[in-house]
């Protein structure tokens, strides 16, 4: 496998992991969630997944500069990279479409809410993305 | 991002001259998967990718990719 190859697989699968984590951290802010959760669980995923959250921010966004986006990407990286980053727009509209659809409807606490656009419009697009990066059909 | 399609004859030029997407791309500078992408129709790509491609296959642009009848 070319270095090209080896370095998108490798970084498309360091996304997943970003993305879900996050996901996963933000699903433990949730009041129901939490009730079922140790304090000390807490206290571990919390820092963890900021640190991971931070570098996916970075890889992420690396290849905006020049020098790594030619060593790092080709054209279908920078499609399917346009393309989270729509979903992420369009998905972010239709969840505070919804927030506010249930915000007025119901007493969910703001910060539950926002914390559930974070997870659709942040971790969702990140995860397609690297999804969108491993698909690679078999050598015909 | 576009819809359209750019129809393409790579698998069977790349058959004749023996080399698999793995090469190719490595020739081309850019990752199989975006090869598998282009020779499925699934990704059209930009006038210097499409010239190197043709470049490495010793072909011409105009070979290579058509559009398709309407």
């Amino acid at each position: 496998m070319s270095t090209i190859n080896q370095i998108s697989r490798g970084r498309a699968g360091f996304l997943l992991l970003l993305g879900i984590a996050f996901a996963a951290w933000q699903l433990t802010e949730f009041h129901h969630v939490q009730e079922k959760l140790s304090g000390s669980a807490f206290s571990m995923i919390g820092p963890m997944a900021l640190t991971l959250l931070t570098l996916a921010v970075v890889a992420l966004l690396t290849p905006i500069f020049a020098r790594p986006r030619m060593s790092t990407e080709d054209e279908l990286t920078r499609q399917n990279r346009r393309r989270a980053f729509t979903w992420g727009y369009c998905l972010m509209i239709g969840a505070n479409l919804i927030a506010l659809f249930v915000a007025s409807n119901t007493t969910v606490p703001a910060h539950d809410l926002l914390r559930a656009m974070l997870i659709v419009g942040l971790s969702l697009p990140i995860i397609g993305f690297a999804l969108m990066e491993r698909a690679v059909p078999d050598d015909e | 991002m576009t819809n359209e399609r750019l129809h393409n004859t790579m698998k069977v030029r790349r058959a004749e001259k023996g080399i698999t997407q793995a090469q190719l791309a490595e020739q081309t500078g850019v990752t199989r998967k975006t090869i598998n992408s282009v020779e499925n129709g699934i990704f059209v790509p930009s006038a210097v990718l499409a010239l190197k491609i043709a470049r490495a296959l010793e072909t011409t642009f105009d070979t290579l990719f058509s559009l398709p009848e309407t």
